[in-house]
């Protein structure tokens, strides 16, 4: 069904537990492109050309220096629905600002909210209701 | 005191503005002003001015309510009204609102002018160190808050990193791999490690007395030369220092070592990943009281536009390389209160040079 990940984070360690969850998880051959800073990762997002049937999860760190994941957001949002539509955003955060966590989790393309550390356990329940969510939509 | 308390007396009769200037120019600063627009002129040019004197019963604008006027421009004057018995209701009742600091009766004596400058001048004196303990107290607050939102981002950050490699970890069974994870898992705790030392030399540089001792610059680039040997050689960096110190330089150790510390540290993290000829430069040379210091280094560089913005607190120019953000602002701390400068110039993929300037104390 084309799915991918695509992740950012600016911490080595947390790429490699993101990094290595996905493949325990979903399995060894999954796509998984990472970035250490959201600026690239919004070009490279903006630059790909998606097919029908793609759909790429965006893991993101939100306190990263230069762009940080909210101003990630919000340019992300700018870009043409037939693009931001393929994906879906799943923040990834040690953050503990309760009100910046709420109110970018109900934008449009962000589906959940992950307090660090990221484990198997909480990868797998947002994996789950990611596919339920979309899966009804869609079908 | 070095320098003459500045005082205004507005009165509209001439003869007693004389007679003001006269009896009172050795002791004070004195200005005068026949009417209240030219009284606001003098405020204007010298915004330092302590003490204002004024006559309750002029032509236009009583004293009470010039005072009352000037109050919200130029809130720092001790605002003293001079009155006739006549006045007292108007005279207490701004007493009560606080226009005015004390009154005097009319005619006045020397004494009693003199005692509302020295008392008026002590109060002057408290509100100013008042405003100036506030501002320190909210700098001291801004600091604070984003110490607290650091925290979650470079304490725990790493943490948390840690406790989802033990997660992992133990759904592991590939030592290989394992060993990997171990590998940053370390750094992680490295990480923590180094945040936790520049906030302890956040502090002592900020709150510590400094300690003037004779400098000997030669020794001290030995020392650091033998502290980074470990890591300019498993690097590859020809770590060069070149010392001229003809004369003796005073001043605090620990603050200068920190500086040069942090600066090489960075030197050393900041270096082009697969470049071949690393290379930090060390040139210190002390002339007539001054020592100039350059720190250059074959690195990734700093842009331009972030040239201003590396000495704040928690600023990152790099998202590549993990910084605390507390680094270059320590060092510009420290050069602060040796009295010293800093300044950057850097080319993006070539590299930076860092130029202080301190003063021998």
């Amino acid at each position: 069904m084309g799915l991918s990940f695509i992740l950012i984070e600016n911490l080595e360690i947390d790429l490699y537990i993101a990094h290595k969850l996905i493949k325990m998880t979903v399995g060894d051959d999954v796509l998984i492109e990472t970035f250490t800073s959201a600026e690239d990762a919004l070009d490279h997002i903006a630059a790909t050309k998606v097919k029908k049937a793609d759909r790429t999860i965006i893991l993101l760190d939100l306190m990263m220096p230069r762009l940080n994941g909210a101003d990630f957001i919000s340019l992300f949002e700018a870009l043409p629905e037939k693009i931001t539509g393929h994906y879906q955003i799943v923040i990834v955060t040690s953050s503990m600002n309760k009100a910046e966590l709420s109110r970018l989790g109900k934008k449009k393309n962000v589906e959940n909210v992950i307090a660090k550390p990221l484990t198997q356990e909480k990868f797998k329940a947002v994996l789950e209701q990611i596919q339920i969510d979309t899966g009804g939509k869609e079908m | 005191m070095s320098e003459k308390i500045k005082i205004l007396y507005i009165d509209d009769e001439p003869d007693n503005l004389t007679g003001f200037k006269a009896n009172f120019r050795t002791e004070y600063r004195v200005f005068i002003a026949e009417n209240t627009v030219l009284a606001i002129e003098h405020l204007q040019k010298h915004p330092d001015i302590r003490v204002i004197f004024c006559d309750q019963r002029m032509p236009g604008k009583t004293g009470v309510e010039f005072f009352e006027d000037i109050r919200t421009v130029f809130p720092h004057p001790i605002r003293i009204l001079i009155t006739a018995f006549t006045d007292i209701e108007a005279t207490i009742s701004a007493i009560n609102r606080g226009n005015i600091f004390r009154y005097i009766r009319k005619p006045w004596i020397q004494h009693d002018i003199i005692s509302a400058i020295e008392e008026g001048n002590k109060f002057y004196i408290a509100n100013s160190m008042l405003a100036i303990k506030n501002e320190e107290l909210q700098q001291a607050y801004t600091e604070l808050d984003k110490f607290a939102y650091s925290v979650s981002h470079d304490l725990r950050g790493p943490l948390t990193g840690i406790l989802g490699a033990i997660d992992v970890a133990k759904e592991m069974s590939d030592i290989k791999e394992l060993k990997e994870l171990l590998v940053l898992m370390e750094k992680s705790v490295f990480k923590l490690e180094d945040y936790i030392s520049s906030m302890h030399d956040y502090y002592s540089s900020r709150r510590g007395e400094l300690k003037i001792v004779d400098i000997d610059f030669n020794e001290v680039a030995e020392e650091l030369k033998d502290v980074y040997r470990i890591y300019t050689t498993t690097n590859k960096i020809f770590f060069e220092t070149k010392i001229n110190q003809p004369e003796s330089f005073r001043s605090d150790e620990l603050v200068i070592k920190m500086v040069l510390n942090n600066l090489i540290t960075n030197a050393i993290k900041y270096q082009k990943k697969n470049f071949e000829n690393k290379k930090i430069e060390l040139n210190i040379s002390v002339y007539d009281g001054l020592a100039t210091i350059l720190i250059s280094d074959t690195g990734i560089g700093i842009p331009e536009t972030h040239f201003d913005e590396i000495f704040n607190l928690f600023s990152r120019a790099t998202s590549h390389r993990a910084g605390s953000g507390i680094g270059l602002y320590n060092v510009k701390g420290g050069l602060l209160k040796l009295g010293g400068s800093i300044d950057v110039n850097s080319v993006l993929g070539e590299g930076t040079v860092f130029k202080l300037i301190i003063p021998s104390k």
